[in-house]
Formats: structure tokens, C-alpha cells, sequence
């Protein structure tokens, strides 16, 4: 069923009209446009791209007229979104056309950053590395990158860093948001990569969705989802969430948890299944090794034992383990309530030992998703431009480190590999110390996002640390920088990017970048001439000048290792809609599903990592490791649960996380100039139960102030269905837009400085907070209706369900 | 019996000196949170095992006093030390303390992991099971925080040294 639509209201309708369908069968196509003011055949061109702002990347077409985008719609044959989009996809683009874009490089002069040419900014970048390199070595220079830029940027970018200046400090925001999705992968599978597809959606009986808020962070998702949930076989869906969202109000049990429980909960489910016994035993013995270790761990987390930590029934567990044990294929995901949790690995990893021990993995319906957050996140990964060797290579590993070096030209010793790659935190850390004391921000916005963000700020500050900064909008992490470098945004330049079931799509350059912006790819092989960055014979150390070139080099380095881009280029990409990794002789049109044949990515001289230790984040050694080589078995890790290291008391009794609207994207440098979603959810909120508002003498609309040991966020109060004793308040509103000084709106003021240990992904969601009335009403809350429930706080729920 | 009670007693002091060694480095590297958070929760982890071998005592007729608790000063001592830490974070100097604080921690949990094997040979040969057992799951716990050690100075040293 095809049902053409056009300019659809994405604002007031997130999810749009329902196109319910059965197992089995394939999601119909609804086609999702926004071209204001032009019929089809008044565009003068249609670029096909796909969508940049989370983790799908639908298929989009770009409408070019008069040289300046003017608009987008979905692409109907695409395999992620069959033509629809959310509201983010559909009106983002129109930050491309802000008036206030940056046009020209900007270098501080006398406390004032001012304009400037391209060869002044990039001469004094390049001295200024050159000064730390000679004065610090090539410790004392940092990169921190996002999960935002291309395929091609993120590889040049790491062979600059990597080979080029050998410096481990090369890390990515995506630190914040896919690490532990990351290393949930490698511990279990021995090497990253999700193994399912987005097709195991149409085919699963059974959804379990922990910590993910998939109808507000992917909203096309939802709505494939939401589609089955609609169709005649509906699916059971388990929800493990602290707030009741638009996902938990569909749920047939949601466990609404204490915040930083998430291994108790998981535990007592494992416990469940495999006390009834719903363990597919010749699988699980077979395909993986740990079991005996998990039935031991899990003995002490009954269901009894996790309803007191986890404040939930413990009928409810049961009943979800029922439902999940009784499942015949499961799907099941995660995101940010796990992965910016404490014991964030621990908990991950639980997740895909559900779906191992019910031998649910690799086949049709039967999967784990451990879900990216920001759209092209998969490709730092792959690329190595964060905290991991490129191409999954295991920097313990020397024939690796050695093929590596032989695709570079130059010596394995130059490529630091004596540790793993330094992580974000570390990287400030060491910013912090003083022992960087160059530090290169690209297209991300640390003085927003990052946790407790007066630390962050002083550091950014540092007369001694020399800050250049690239990006399309002066952010206010670039009011802080010494070199503002003006970068050209999605649809401005060409490039392929990676979703989160590895679906590789390519974007083409559809205008002109406003002004004398560049694109990244541009300024990195810039700043590589200038520094005159060369490989062991002399010869130019970045071999290429475009990015199909780029993505060639990066196809070879590729080849063999899990995220073999080998089969794949341009002209076939362009060719066809979206093929996912592998993709090379034997999978020429890529493969949709891993581990098919049970067989996983652990073996010895072929894994990624040999693994931690999940409490501490300890390496295991690789003689250990290869005395027990899993050798493509799956490896079964336990966890015990542990409390949070900050648990609330009497000072600060509530438990505060933040997170994501369904209308902003991280610190809204780009939602933010689009009306639409600007207007949809305009300034801060801070939700709380209507239990602990009444006792906290709020009422909807007052004005409260958020403590915690570490600063002070304000906002009107909104009374949700979130559980009693959390808060939530989102995290984008940090001050570029702000007219006038006038109290911290940014969630970042408050929360603290601390990682998981396995993935180092810094702990968003459990801060002890107290909430204090400051004024009453004066306007209503700002917030979208999305989350609302009446105030009562009861379980019923009115509201945008469609 | 006697010389079984002596060497639990010599483990117990050695695991408790690991404990204290922990929590003294926590102090010491509060700005540097992975170090400060993880060293807290491996000092509860030796109070554990400090507590696991008099039990263990009790069964062979030894009484082992459990280390008396910080007193005020003490706890005094440790807030003043994680705060002056916080300032000295700042410091270039840092990196070297880690490294001298990482080197103290090996010393003690090696004295601990020595302790552990004897004690380990010793349950074989009095064919006690049940001790073993035991012996053996805290003893690898002991070899667990030897990696994280041994991963932390890794980590550490090239920053700490080179810049
Ligand atoms: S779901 Fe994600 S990729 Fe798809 S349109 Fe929305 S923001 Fe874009």
C-alpha cells in the first residue's frame, strides 16, 4: 500500500498515520515529505542522501532549487525507512540555510576571535601543533571528534592522528553516546557490529526495549514497531524504564525502575529463565562459553531480591520473563538508560546473554540491538577515529597492528598501540593536567555536553591549552577557541555514513557550503600538507585527495576484518539503496545478518579486544586469552549488581537523568535553527512525579532549581508519569541562542564526572539531585507533549498515541 | 592446626594493608575519578575477603580481630587528603604520583596474591574442599585487581613520562 503524502505535520503528529502489517510481511511504504511552497516538479533537482540527525539514517532525497536546499522527502525504496521520516529528518535541514552559519575562519586576537582567510587560520593551527609537538611530543595534542562527520572524514582524520602525529588522544562525542553499545559488542562477539537487521523487526514475536526511548530517539524505528504493534500478531513488548514513555505506554509490562539498576533487573530475569528452565541448553553449549559462571551469578538476584533495589512488583519481573521466555523470536534493544548508567557494560552485556541462553541470534526475528545514538557513530568506530584501532583491528594483537602499518606505509612503532586509544574523558583529563596542550574539536560541543560543565569550561579555558574549533555554527564551545575553522554541513558535501543494523548509504554534495566554508575532508587533508605529514619513505602519509578515494583506502584496510567495505563503492552504493557490512566476493550485495552459522567474531587472531574485566575495566591479557580461545564461541559474562557510587540521601534524596526530546538532537546547533522543532520544545523543563511534586510543594509551571554537588540547572516543573524519586531534564539547552544572562538552563551544570570502567561512557543518568520551588507558574511548561501524563500520575494515559 | 591459624593471620593482615592501601590511594587520586571510584570499590571488595579469612580462622580455632574501623581524625585526614588531591589534579606533576601510588598498590596486592597461593597449597593438602573453594574464587578476585594494576600503569606511564 503506497500512500503518496505530502508536507504532513511531523510536530503535532510524531509518528504519523499507521500502516499496521503482519509478521512476516513487508512494512508498507508512506512516504514522508517536506518541500514548503514547491510541487515535485517545481524542484530543480533531487540528490539522493540519507538523513543525518540519529542513528537510522533513512533514506532521503534532497530537493535542491535555486542552488540552496529546499527541502527533503523519503525515499519509498529504502530498506530502513520505506519512505517515512520523523520530525527531526523532515525539518532539520533547514539549519543549512540559518542566516547565522559560519563563513570564514575566525582566530582570536586580543581576546576577541575575528575574521579572517583560510591561510591565516590554517598557518597558525598548524605552528601551534608544531610548537606542542616540539615541546610536549606527540602526547601533548588532543583530538575530539563527533558522530557526525563521514566515513571518509573520520579515516583521514585517524590516520592523521594515529600515523601521522602518533598520538593516542583521538576520540569522538561518540564516547558519550555508542561506547558501551560498543564494547557490549566486542566483549560478547568478540568484535563489534550489530548482528541483526532492521528487517528482524517485521519478523520477531517478542520486543524487549531497555533503557530506549526508541519513539523519541528514532522515531521511524517506532514506527515500524509501532506498525507491528497495530498489525493482527501483535508482538509482546517488554519496556525496562524509569519514565513511562510513549514506548512504556504500549508495553504489556513495564518495569519502571530505580535509575542505575539496570543489572538487578536484568539479573532477576536471567535468574527467571533459567530457573523455568527456558534455556536452549545445545545451543547455549554449542555456541558460547560462560554459562555455568552466569547460572551461578544470577542465583542470587531472585525476583524478590531485585523488586526491593529496583523498586518494582516482582510479579512484574516474572510476568516479563514469562513473556520473554515464552518468545519464539526476540528482538531485543538498547540505548542511553543502559548505556549512560552505571555498571553500563555489565548491564549491556546482559542483555545479549538473554538472547544467547534462549539461543535467539542470527536467525529471522531473533536478535540483540545494541542501538548507536548519533547517526553515523558506527563509522568513528569502524574507521578507529575514537578509542579503537581502525578497521576493528586488536591493537594487542602485532600481526595486526603490522597489517596496519603495511596499508599506511609506515613503521608498526608509529602507531601508538601500547594502550588502548586514550577515551574523551581521559583526553579532558588530561587537558586538565596540562599535559595536552593542543586540543582539536570537530563538530561537536563539549561546553553543552559534557558532564559537570564548569569543569569543562575551566579547561576549555586554559590560556596553556590552544583550542581550535571546527563547525557550521559558532557553538559555545567556539566562543572559547583560539582557531574557529568554518565547516560545510550534510548536503554540502559528499560522503558515506553507517546506521546502526550497518546499512552503508552514500550522500552526495547537493549545494554549495554558504560563504567560503569547507568541508572536513577538505580541512584535515589542509592541515596534513601543512604539517607536512609524511610515511616512512618520504611520500605524503594521506594518499588521496577526494572522498571517493578515501573510501577506497579505507575499503582495502577493511578487507577480511568483520566491517569488510571491500565489495563496496560509490557506484554501487549510488546504484543501490543502502547495503550493509560485510560486503566483499562472498557477500556481494552485503550481508544482512551475522553470526548466521552460530559462529562469532572471538577467535584469538581474529577478535577485537580480548576483552575486561566488566567491574573494573581490567584488560585481559592475550596469553590468557588464547589459552581459553573462545574460538567463535560467544562469550557469557556476569555481573554482579553493585549500588551507584553517588546514592542519593538526605541532602540530595531524588535521582536525577537527562536525556533527548523527541525534537532536538544533542545541543540543538542544528534542530535548534529549524522553526518547527525549536518552537515544538523551546526552553528547559524539569520533569517530576506528582507524588514527589506534591511533597516538594510544585505545582505544573512553577519554577524550580535542580541542586546537585556540583551546580545548579533551572526550569519549569512538568509532573509526568516518571517514576517516584527520579527527575529527568533534557540536555540540550545550553545558551548560544540566549538574548540575555539569566539562570544555567544546561542539564551538563549538574551531573558528574564518572565512567563505566569497561566502555568509559560517562554516567548521565544517575546524579543525586534536590529540587527546590523557586516561583510560581508563569507560563505553562515549555515541554512537548510527548511523556505527559495527567496529573494525578496515574497509569492512564491520554495523550499523542495514535 | 596453629600454623594453619598463622598464615591466615598473615593473609588477613596482608589483605587488610591492600584495603588501606586502596582506600589511601583513593584520597590521593580523587581528580582522577576511574582511579578514585574504582580503588573505592576494590578496598570494599579486600574488607571482604579481610572478613571471608576470619571466618575461615573461626573454622581452624584462630580469632582474628577485625582492623578497627578510621576514627574521626582519620576520616578527617582522608577528606583533607582528597581535597588537596583535587587542587593537586590540576598539576602536571599528577601523572608521576599515579604512577608511584599504581607501583604501592602492586607491592601490597602482590603481598596478598603470595599469601593466597600458600594458603591455596595449604587447603589441597589438608584436603579441605570447602576451603579451597573458597580459597579459590577470593584468590582470583585478589589476581582480577593485579590486571587492573597492572592495565592502570599501562595506561599511565607514556603521559605520565613523556610530557
Ligand atoms: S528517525 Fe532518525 S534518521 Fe530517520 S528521519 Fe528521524 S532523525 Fe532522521
Amino acid at each position: 500500500m503506497t500512500r503518496p503524502r505530502s508536507d504532513d505535520d511531523r510536530i503535532a503528529d510524531i509518528w504519523g498515520p499507521r500502516t499496521p502489517y503482519a509478521a512476516g510481511e513487508r512494512w508498507p511504504v508512506r512516504v514522508d515529505r517536506f518541500v514548503p511552497g514547491l510541487a515535485d516538479e517545481d524542484v530543480d533537482r533531487w540528490v539522493p542522501s540519507a538523513c543525518v540527525l540519529c542513528s537510522n539514517c533513512c533514506g532521503m532525497d534532497i530537493a535542491v532549487k535555486d542552488g540552496r536546499i529546499a527541502g527533503v522527502r523519503g525515499r519509498a525504496v529504502d530498506r530502513i525507512n520505506h519512505g517515512r521520516l520523523g520530525p527531526k529528518g523532515l525539518y532539520g535541514w533547514q539549519a543549512n540555510n540559518s542566516p547565522d552559519r559560519l563563513t570564514r575562519p575566525l582566530v582570536r586576537r586580543r581576546g576577541r576571535l575575528v575574521e579572517t582567510d583560510w591561510d591565516t587560520a590554517m598557518n597558525l593551527v598548524a605552528e601551534r601543533s608544531r610548537r606542542a609537538l616540539d615541546r610536549h611530543g606527540r602526547l601533548g595534542l588532543g583530538f575530539y571528534n563527533t558522530g557526525q562527520l563521514f566515513l571518509e572524514e573520520y579515516y583521514t582524520l585517524a590516520v592523521i592522528a594515529r600515523a601521522g602525529l602518533g598520538t593516542p588522544h583521538l576520540d569522538g562525542n561518540t564516547r558519550l553516546c555508542t561506547a558501551t553499545a560498543e564494547w557490549a559488542l566486542v566483549e560478547t562477539f568478540g568484535s563489534d557490529g550489530n548482528p541483526g537487521s532492521y528487517t528482524d523487526i517485521d519478523t520477531c514475536d517478542t520486543l524487549l526495549l531497555v533503557g530506549h526511548n526508541v519513539a523519541e530517539t528514532q522515531t521511524v524505528l517506532w514506527m515500524r514497531m509501532l506498525d507491528r504493534l497495530r498489525g493482527p500478531d501483535r508482538p509482546r513488548l517488554v519496556v525496562i524504564d524509569p519514565r513511562l514513555t510513549p514506548v512504556a505506554r504500549e508495553a504489556d509490562v513495564h518495569l519502571a525502575i530505580r535509575p542505575g539498576t539496570n543489572v538487578m533487573i536484568l539479573n532477576a530475569i536471567l535468574h527467571e529463565l533459567i530457573a523455568r528452565d527456558r534455556v536452549d541448553h545445545e545451543w547455549v553449549a554449542r555456541h558460547t562459553v560462560g554459562f555455568d559462571a552466569l547460572a551461578d551469578v544470577v542465583r542470587d538476584h531472585p525476583p524478590e531480591r531485585a523488586a526491593e533495589v529496583c523498586g518494582v512488583e516482582a510479579a512484574d519481573i516474572r510476568e516479563a520473563a514469562r513473556i520473554i521466555g515464552a518468545g519464539r523470536r526476540l528482538v531485543s534493544t538498547a540505548l542511553q538508560g543502559v548505556y549512560q548508567s552505571h555498571q553500563a557494560t555489565a548491564a549491556a552485556v546482559q542483555i545479549n546473554n538473554i538472547n544467547l541462553i534462549r539461543g535467539m541470534i542470527g536467525r529471522p526475528g531473533c536478535t540483540v540491538f545494541q542501538m548507536n545514538g548519533q547517526p553515523t557513530a558506527q563509522n568513528t568506530r569502524e574507521t578507529g577515529a575514537n578509542g579503537s584501532l581502525t578497521a576493528f583491528l586488536n591493537f594487542q594483537n602485532d600481526e595486526h597492528v603490522e597489517s596496519l602499518a603495511r596499508h599506511w606505509n609506515v613503521r608498526p612503532i608509529d602507531i601508538p598501540h601500547w594502550w588502548e586509544p586514550t577515551h574523551a574523558m581521559e583526553i579532558f583529563r588530561f587537558c586538565e593536567q596540562g599535559s595536552i596542550r593542543f586540543l582539536w574539536v570537530l563538530c561537536t560541543n563539549p561546553a553543552v555536553s559534557l558532564p559537570e560543565l564548569h569543569r569543562i569550561r575551566s579547561i576549555l579555558d586554559q590560556k596553556r591549552l590552544f583550542l581550535v574549533v571546527q563547525d557550521a555554527f559558532l557553538t559555545e564551545t567556539a566562543e572559547l577557541a583560539d582557531v574557529v575553522l568554518p565547516a560545510a554541513m550534510w548536503g554540502e558535501k559528499t560522503g558515506t555514513y553507517t546506521n546502526a543494523d550497518r546499512t552503508v548509504h552514500l550522500s552526495d554534495k547537493a549545494v554549495e557550503p554558504p560563504g567560503e566554508a569547507r568541508a572536513d575532508l577538505d580541512i584535515l587533508l589542509d592541515y596534513a600538507r601543512r604539517m607536512d605529514l609524511r610515511d616512512k619513505d618520504g611520500a605524503p602519509l594521506v594518499k588521496w585527495s577526494t572522498p571517493e578515494e578515501a573510501f577506497g583506502h579505507f575499503a582495502a584496510v577493511s578487507r577480511d576484518r568483520p566491517c569488510d567495505y571491500s565489495g563496496l563503492s560509490y557506484a554501487k552504493l549510488r546504484d543501490r539503496d543502502g547495503i550493509s557490512w560485510p560486503c566483499n566476493e562472498r557477500f556481494p550485495d552485503g550481508r544482512e545478518r551475522l553470526y548466521t552459522d552460530g559462529v562469532f567474531g572471538t577467535g584469538a587472531d581474529y577478535c577485537e579486544s580480548f576483552g575486561h574485566d566488566l567491574e573494573t575495566g581490567a584488560a585481559n591479557e592475550p596469553d590468557e586469552y588464547r589459552a581459553h580461545d573462545p574460538a567463535g564461541r560467544a562469550i557469557i559474562k556476569a555481573a554482579h549488581y553493585k549500588p551507584p557510587h553517588e546514592p542519593v540521601d538526605e541532602d540530595y534524596p531524588l535521582q536525577l537523568s537527562t536525556g533527548r526530546t523527541v525534537y532536538h538532537w544533542h545541543t540543538r546547533t542544528k534542530t535548534g535553527r529549524a522553526g518547527q522543532l525549536q518552537d515544538a520544545a523551546p526552553r528547559v523543563w524539569v520533569e517530576l512525579n506528582p507524588d514527589d511534586a506534591r511533597s516538594l510543594g510544585v505545582a505544573e509551571g512553577d519554577l524550580v532549581r535542580v541542586e546537585s554537588r556540583r551546580g545548579i540547572v533551572h526550569g519549569p516543573a512538568r509532573l509526568t508519569g516518571i517514576r517516584p524519586g527520579a527527575v529527568f531534564v533534557p540536555f540540550h539547552y545550553g545558551y548560544w541562542d540566549r538574548r540575555e544572562a539569566g539562570p544555567r538552563t544546561a542539564a551538563n551544570e549538574v551531573t558528574r564526572t564518572e565512567w563505566d570502567p569497561v566502555s568509559k561512557q560517562p554516567i548521565f543518568k544517575v546524579t543525586a539531585v534536590r529540587v527546590v520551588r523557586v516561583a510560581g507558574r508563569r507560563a505553562p511548561a515549555p515541554a512537548p507533549e510527548a511523556g505527559r501524563v495527567p496529573a494525578a500520575g496515574a497509569h492512564t494515559v491520554e495523550g499523542r498515541t495514535p | 592446626m596453629n600454623k594453619v591459624g598463622l598464615l591466615l593471620d598473615q593473609l588477613h593482615r596482608a589483605e587488610t594493608r591492600l584495603g588501606a592501601e586502596f582506600r589511601r590511594v583513593a584520597g590521593r587520586e580523587a581528580a582522577d575519578q576511574e582511579v578514585y571510584y574504582v580503588c573505592r570499590d576494590l578496598a570494599r571488595q579486600c574488607d571482604e575477603r579481610a572478613a571471608a579469612i576470619r571466618r575461615l580462622g573461626t573454622r581452624y580455632g584462630r580469632s582474628i580481630a577485625a582492623p578497627s574501623g578510621p576514627g574521626p581524625l582519620r576520616t578527617a585526614l582522608t577528606e583533607l587528603r582528597r581535597r588537596a588531591s583535587c587542587l593537586l589534579g590540576r598539576q602536571r606533576i599528577s601523572g608521576l604520583l599515579l604512577l608511584r601510588d599504581l607501583r604501592a598498590l602492586f607491592l601490597a596486592a602482590q603481598a596478598a596474591n603470595v599469601a593466597w597461593i600458600a594458603v591455596g597449597q595449604l587447603a589441597q593438602a589438608l584436603k579441605d574442599g570447602e576451603m579451597l573453594t573458597l580459597v579459590n574464587g577470593l584468590h582470583k578476585e585478589n589476581l582480577t585487581q593485579i590486571k587492573w594494576i597492572k592495565s592502570k600503569v599501562r595506561e599511565a606511564s607514556p603521559q605520565a613520562l613523556l610530557t
